[in-house]
């Protein structure tokens, strides 16, 4: 990786079907990656929301895109966290939100305090929100 | 790291999210509906004034007038800052975080 890249961060946090945010991020977040820059994503507030499991919006006639959320990791997106405080005040555990396994099988999934994860955006070089 | 809000705290969540994931010492800009949490006597006064002992918290003067803000009372210890000081606040910091 050169040593001008510069560390990216996306920091979703609406939910997936109301509006195109979530959609556009994931978007932007797989083609960033495909540029070699470090990525990674945090899922904050309703964005918890994208990860949950069972979705079915074909009863809306929508695509189910949040199960793109798999490719990240082959874009070596192996930095996904979720804030455990969002997840708290919407009444969700781990159990409640898909897993992203790398090619070893660990989930790259985690969930964070909001003091770890502010000190993690702290030191990113570019932060887009949706 | 700078952190803009252009969200009014009675509509989105955006201010207080912000506040719980902003670094100590890390700069806080109130822009466009933002401004609405800058007014003294409202249910977000609290909020900011514990934010102000972590961050330096400015408004921007023009949103500020255009919304014929200007003539309220503003929090004591919130800094106006003209379009100049926004820009000065971009090249002092190292990266900035749009809270929408």
């Amino acid at each position: 990786m050169s040593s001008n890249s510069k560390q990216f961060m996306y920091v979703c946090r609406r939910p997936p079907y109301g509006t195109i945010y979530a959609q556009e991020a994931l978007d932007l977040m797989l083609t960033g990656a495909a540029f070699d820059q470090q990525v990674s994503v945090a899922f904050i507030d309703d964005g918890v929301y994208q990860l949950t499991r069972d979705q079915k919006p074909s009863i809306l006639k929508m695509k189910h895109f949040t199960r793109a959320f798999a490719a990240l990791r082959d874009f070596d997106v192996e930095q996904v966290f979720v804030e455990n405080e969002s997840l708290q005040q919407r009444a969700l555990n781990v159990d409640d939100l898909i897993s992203i396994p790398n090619e070893d099988g660990d989930n790259t999934v985690q969930i964070v305090d909001s003091e770890w994860l502010s000190k993690w955006m702290e030191q990113r070089d570019v932060i887009l929100q949706f | 790291m700078l952190h803009t809000v252009n969200k009014s705290p009675f509509e989105k969540s955006s201010l207080q999210s912000c506040l719980r994931l902003a670094c100590a010492g890390s700069d806080i800009l109130l822009i466009e509906d933002g401004v609405y949490a800058a007014t003294a006597g409202t249910t977000a006064e609290s909020l900011l004034i514990a934010a102000m002992e972590k961050h330096c918290v400015y408004v921007l003067e023009p949103d500020l007038q255009a919304r014929g803000l200007d003539q309220l009372a503003l929090i004591p210890g919130i800094r106006t800052v003209d379009y100049s000081g926004f820009v000065s606040l971009v090249v002092n910091n190292h990266a900035v975080h749009s809270w929408l």
